[in-house]
């Protein structure tokens, strides 16, 4: 399918602006949504290509993208938008379902008004749960023992995903993407930049197991976050607690995420001792130059030797105490031959221990620093003379 | 549920005449934007073939199921998009012709999958139809590079249970594959059955005035200015006067110019219209 592409780039591909009415509707999706929604392609159905009236959305789900094509029609402004969707899902039939059930006048659809700019995204919520509810109803079916007892156990859990992985038209693994730890993430962090919100999920890949005599394989695990979460909490330091044999997703999940939960209120804790360190720069080297005041993950500051001008750039890594803060230095009197100010190679093996107190540790770093300084400074006048 | 739910789908043969085609996607084509609209045609069901004919008989493993051939003979269309539907894709009623047999879609340089209200359209459709064959459903993608050049994606469709399954389309002419929708062909002429009336011909007017406003007027609409007495000497007498014969053929002449002139004037009236509703349209969009 389509590749997505920058959301900031509303331009179709042969540049067509998009009708005024739809590009309204599109970019209320892109500013409202709590959904990471997505624009591929966007292009023209008019007969003169003037204005481009249809797109691909990267909707996500279960962890990864569906990618459905949204159709209007520049020149008939009043038509609801027509939606194909991928490949693999010509038995999601929502219309059709709606008119078994006789529930369509609950649809957006049934009262579309083009002026109204957020109908897109009602339309694309609809869609998406419906879409939602035909994955679990397709993982359902699976003839599989132990995915219909997972089902049945795990599947009322609020905001679970589910879908069946197919190859060669035959399904044979069901993913879940299981969201962890109610809380509000953000409330975590004071001052917190994100707009979305923040989830961490558990996804479990289950075989399908088509001989009935065999153990049942485990499921492969991985916990997978939000991209912004990343500068708080990385899920790729949590090691996972091991699946034991016979052991059901209604078993492990609480011990998963009671161990999580201890994990992410250290990473908020560990914010407040970054945060006192960066505050213990300012004694020593002066005020830093830079700093990252919400996640406290970044200082820069200026300092001096002779006349030796440099920066020093710390990054501080999320298991801050325990491990060290990242040390470059910049130099602001060297340049290389692309006129970029010369840097050294990150340092972390200057002497350090966690338990010293903040003020301690800027000051052995203020040590270290006099005679790494000199050493650097010989460096930058050595590569000047090498390049000309 | 759906009709075509017990329908074989091998059996099933879908033909349209190349003139047929080309004109459903020049339809296709001159549309502003989207169109859709139903797709007339007959359906026949092809009996074993009788033994006598087995000359020609290269299908005979097939004799088990009935075939059913779909011929596609023309198309009705609004040139507007989800002409057939509301945005649930649920059919409006009024639109459905006599002798559809399905529908189709146009949609510029999209994906050759059925769209959501196309399969809603397309369920919806089969159970106001009631056919007795699976509905089909004819999807066109036109796409022109430029204004010069175009090219038409197309795939068949048909419904069978609760999907759309594509099928192959063949684009027949005149010929012999053809012949088989000529032996199905059943003439229907609106020209009302007049006997000669037994009675001497000196009470032709009378004769004449006997016959209702009705006939008068199935006799008009195909000729103009010929009495229905002149028809019937025509009709009644096995040799048929040539000077009678060639006043109703200039007659015939005579009414097509009509029609024609009538044509001429009400398309460009609607020309007028489509011109006027595009501007309103444009403005309404918010384009300049």
């Amino acid at each position: 399918m389509s590749p997505p592409a920058d959301t900031a780039a509303l331009a179709s591909t042969s540049g067509a602006p998009l009708a005024p009415l739809v590009a309204a509707q599109l970019n209320f999706v892109l500013s409202q949504a709590n959904l990471p929604i997505r624009v591929g392609q966007i292009w023209s159905g008019c007969r003169d290509g003037r204005y481009a009236d249809r797109f691909t959305l990267a909707i996500p789900f279960c962890l990864d993208y569906v990618y459905w094509d949204f159709l209007y029609n520049a020149l008939s402004p009043k038509v609801a938008p027509d939606v194909v969707f991928g490949p693999d899902d010509e038995g999601f039939q929502p219309l059709v379902d709606f008119d078994e059930t006789g529930s369509g006048e609950k649809s957006c659809l049934a009262n579309w008004d083009c002026r109204d700019t957020s109908a897109l995204l009602s339309l694309i919520k609809e869609l998406r749960e419906f879409y939602i509810e035909y994955q679990k109803k397709r993982a359902a079916e699976v003839d599989d023992a132990r995915l219909k007892f997972e089902i049945s156990t795990v599947l009322s859990k609020e905001g679970i995903e589910v879908c069946t992985v197919s190859s060669n038209g035959r399904p044979d693994e069901v993913k879940f993407a299981v969201p962890l730890l109610d809380l509000d993430l953000a409330k975590l962090v004071p001052g917190c930049p994100w707009k979305l919100p923040q989830k961490i999920h558990l996804q479990a890949v289950f075989p399908i197991s088509r001989s009935y005599s065999s153990v049942p394989s485990a499921p492969r695990l991985k916990l997978v976050s939000t991209p912004d979460l990343k500068s708080f909490f990385s899920v790729d330091d949590v090691k996972l607690p091991p699946w034991l044999d016979g052991m059901c997703m209604a078993e492990y999940l609480p011990n998963l995420e009671e161990n999580l939960k201890i994990q992410v209120v250290e990473a908020s804790a560990s914010i407040g001792s970054r945060r006192r360190f960066i505050e213990a720069l300012a004694p020593t080297f002066g005020r830093p130059l830079e700093a990252d005041p919400i996640f406290c993950r970044k200082a820069t500051i200026l300092s001096i030797s002779g006349i030796f001008t440099f920066l020093v750039h710390f990054v501080i890594p999320l298991q801050f105490p325990k491990h060290q803060p990242v040390l470059t230095l910049e130099s602001s009197q060297h340049f290389n031959a692309q006129g970029l100010p010369i840097m050294s190679a990150p340092v972390n093996d200057y002497p350090w221990s966690p338990r010293w107190d903040p003020t301690e540790m800027v000051e052995r770093i203020y040590d270290f620093l006099v005679d790494e300084c000199q050493t650097f400074k010989k460096f930058c006048s050595d590569s000047i003379p090498q390049q000309k | 549920m759906a009709v075509g739910d017990d329908a074989a789908p091998a059996a099933t043969k879908i033909s349209i005449s190349g003139a047929a085609l080309a004109a459903l996607l020049q339809r296709c084509a001159m549309a502003d934007g989207d169109c859709d609209g139903l797709l007339s045609g007959r359906a026949s069901t092809t009996p074993a073939p009788p033994p006598s004919l087995s000359d020609y008989d290269d299908h005979a493993p097939a004799k088990s199921t009935p075939a059913i051939s779909l011929s596609i003979s023309g198309h009705s269309s609004l040139s507007r998009p989800s002409s057939l539907s509301d945005p649930l894709g649920r059919f409006h009623p009024s639109a459905a012709g006599p002798a559809s047999i399905g529908f189709f879609s146009s949609r510029r340089r999209t994906a050759l999958r059925p769209s959501m209200r196309e399969l809603s359209l397309a369920h919806s459709l089969s159970k106001s139809l009631a056919l007795a064959h699976p509905l089909l459903f004819l999807l066109v993608s036109p796409s022109s590079p430029n204004l010069s050049t175009h090219s038409y994606d197309h795939r068949a469709f048909l419904l069978i249970g609760s999907r759309l399954v594509p099928t192959s389309l063949h684009v027949v002419n005149v010929g012999p594959v053809f012949r088989d929708q000529y032996h199905s062909f059943a003439p229907d002429s609106p020209m009302p059955w007049l006997p000669l009336a037994q009675h001497s011909s000196s009470s032709a007017a009378a004769a004449g005035d006997a016959h209702t406003i009705g006939e008068q007027n199935a006799v008009d609409g195909v000729v103009d200015g010929f009495g229905l007495g002149k028809l019937q000497g025509i009709l009644g007498s096995a040799a048929g006067q040539a000077a009678e014969m060639d006043g109703m053929y200039a007659g015939m002449l005579r009414r097509l110019e009509k029609l024609a002139r009538e044509v001429e004037k009400s398309n460009l009236l609607v020309l007028k219209q489509e011109n006027r509703n595009l501007l309103l349209r444009f403005r309404y969009a918010g384009l300049e």
